[in-house]
């Protein structure tokens, strides 16, 4: 095994503890809903959100960096290079994400001056860690990066994978920058702003995704280079080419010119067009393997995945993205559902995909079945599901009666969160987080029994269905 | 537009997209197992898209150029499994060094979508 390989299963193992971190401050998050005063003024409501949405970018991006360090190496046939500077950056990393989590549960927040920016929050929504962790974070992106692209130069052999990966690494990196400047003009701030926050998730994560994807689908049922590389070039075309101006749906309510609804909308609308494709693609590649691959796991949730990445981005998002119906929508529940729905969908079953097949392969298992993986599949699913119902449906009721009837006055949110269809939306919405809470330790518990359990099947017949 | 109606046409955009999926995964279904119960389903579905489409340009309040959006959305959705699929097995059969076969032959007939070639 390379080095990379052994630094990858180190991030998908942090990528993993982040993952947990991520739902417990969630279903904390969620508690705040049902008893306001919970924790009051000891660790408030936007505190545990702050964590519970810095984790899910986390254990994503780690994921992702782990997945590629994973694959890398047997792409190109040879070691990474700058793997020693990767493997402390990796240490670094962990260190600083420590020290951030703990200062934002121990200290929260401070006065409105350059050293709380420095030392406790950068104050930028969904990016809050400190100024200092902010630069680390991009130290170890462009290191990453580096690592990537001098790999390919050394190697010689420009894969078209590694030539997609490659190109968007460089925006990856770019766009994280965005993070850093504030403006007084609260329109310019949010317009660039938003250039962090949509394009990273609805552009280069797309292709970082589709990427880890391709890998995926060639390790995991023997596709030929040919296809997936084809197929990646029509889906990052398509996505990039819909997603990208999709970005004028976060433009209609910041203060942006009236051309951006126009832009938006159509670009928004359009998003769902290729996710359905996807979805014929992981149909026709079930078809093909008739169900039958080795690593069950990582196949179901590959396929899981596609529809995932239909549902939460596609259906969810199109209700609400058009101007007429996201004027009454935007920063209610509904967009909080879609936001789940689409982040678990697109990114979170990919990953988890990523994590069956590294750890099979790295204890000598190609073929994978058995109970757990299966409980873990449907709790975690169900879960989701069920949050994201509960969501859509305390947001339609937001939407509805604060917004629309309502007129969005700081009354009517007062009296929309002692509504009986908002309040049971809220019960609901903590006990399905706690059906994806036992997914997630089943997840745990499988990954981490996974080769040491009698229901492994490692005969040949299913080898050979992998090869 | 009243509240109820905002909430009617997001919940028909949603349907709409949702019943598309449904379309799509029967379509590839009923390639997959040449049923004749899955070809009915697939036309099924399609006229429920359609149906939902022509419910958000006749019922909702939504601006007209949305609506032209939406009608030809619904034109495009007809056509993203089939050509998608046939994309795909052009793909496939032009490789050989995996050693897998296409799980069904191609459709070279866009618009005979529920004939097969």
């Amino acid at each position: 095994m390379y080095r990379a390989q052994r630094l990858g299963l180190k991030y998908l193992t942090a990528s993993t503890v982040m993952f947990g971190a991520m739902i417990v401050f969630g279903l904390l998050s969620s508690i705040y809903y049902i008893h306001p005063t919970l924790l009051l003024n000891t660790f408030n409501f936007s505190s545990a959100k702050i964590v519970h949405i810095n984790g899910l970018v986390l254990w994503l991006l780690m994921g992702f960096i782990g997945s590629i360090y994973w694959f890398l190496p047997q792409e190109v046939e040879r070691e990474v290079e700058g793997i020693g500077l990767a493997e402390l950056l990796f240490w670094v990393l962990c260190a600083a994400v420590t020290v951030v989590v703990l200062v934002f549960i121990f200290v929260q927040y401070g006065a409105a001056n350059e050293r709380s920016m420095w030392l406790i929050n950068q104050g930028r929504k969904y990016v809050e860690a400190p100024r200092w962790a902010a630069i680390g974070v991009a130290a170890v992106a462009a290191m990453f990066a580096y690592n990537v692209i001098a790999t390919a130069i050394k190697a010689g052999k420009p894969t078209g994978i590694l030539t997609v990966l490659i190109a968007d690494l460089v925006p990856l990196v770019v766009l994280y920058l965005d993070a850093f400047p504030e403006m007084p003009n609260m329109s310019q701030d949010l317009f660039w702003w938003w250039w962090l926050v949509h394009l990273w998730v609805e552009a280069t994560w797309e292709v970082l995704i589709g990427c880890i994807m391709a890998w995926t689908l060639m390790h995991l049922v023997g596709a030929s280079r040919k296809v997936v590389e084809s197929w990646l070039y029509v889906e990052v075309a398509l996505v990039l080419g819909t997603g990208i101006l999709g970005l004028g749906h976060h433009y209609f309510w910041i203060g942006t010119p009236r051309y951006w609804f126009a832009i938006g909308g159509f670009f928004s609308a359009l998003e769902p067009l290729p996710l359905l494709g996807m979805v014929v693609h992981a149909i026709y590649d079930a078809g093909e393997q008739h169900l039958q691959v080795a690593n069950r796991p990582a196949f179901y949730w590959t396929l899981a995945e596609a529809f995932g990445n239909f549902l939460g981005a596609g259906v969810w998002g199109f209700m609400m993205t058009l101007p007429q119906i996201n004027l009454y929508s935007h920063g209610t529940q509904w967009t909080a559902s879609h936001g789940h729905f689409a982040f678990w969908g697109a990114y979170g079953c990919g990953v988890i995909a990523v994590l069956y097949l590294a750890i099979a392969k790295t204890r000598g298992h190609e073929a994978l079945d058995g109970r757990l993986w299966k409980w873990s599949f449907a709790l975690l699913n169900a879960g989701m599901l069920g949050m994201t119902g509960a969501l859509l449906v305390a947001g339609i009721d937001q939407a509805f009666f604060e917004r629309a009837i309502g007129g969005s006055t700081w009354d009517a949110f007062l009296a929309m969160q002692g509504r009986p269809w908002f309040q049971e939306a809220m019960w609901t919405r903590t006990a399905f987080g706690l059906i994806f809470a036992c997914g997630y330790a089943a997840l745990v518990y499988d990954l981490l029994m996974l080769g040491r359990r009698s229901e492994v099947r490692t005969t040949e017949a299913m080898a050979a269905a992998g090869s | 537009m009243t509240p109820g109606s905002m909430v009617a046409t997001a919940l028909l955009l949603g349907a709409f997209v949702a019943t598309a999926g449904a379309y799509g995964l029967l379509y590839c279904l009923s390639r997959l197992y040449q049923g004749a119960g899955f070809r009915k389903a697939t036309r099924l579905s399609y006229a429920i898209l359609c149906t939902v489409a022509a419910a958000i340009v006749l019922l909702t309040p939504l601006h007209v150029w949305w609506k032209v959006l939406v009608a030809a959305s619904c034109a495009i959705y007809l056509a993203i499994p089939p050509v998608t699929w046939r994309y795909l097995n052009r793909l496939h059969r032009g490789d050989t060094s995996h050693g897998s076969q296409p799980p069904e032959r191609v459709d070279r007939n866009l618009f005979g979508l529920f004939h097969r070639a």
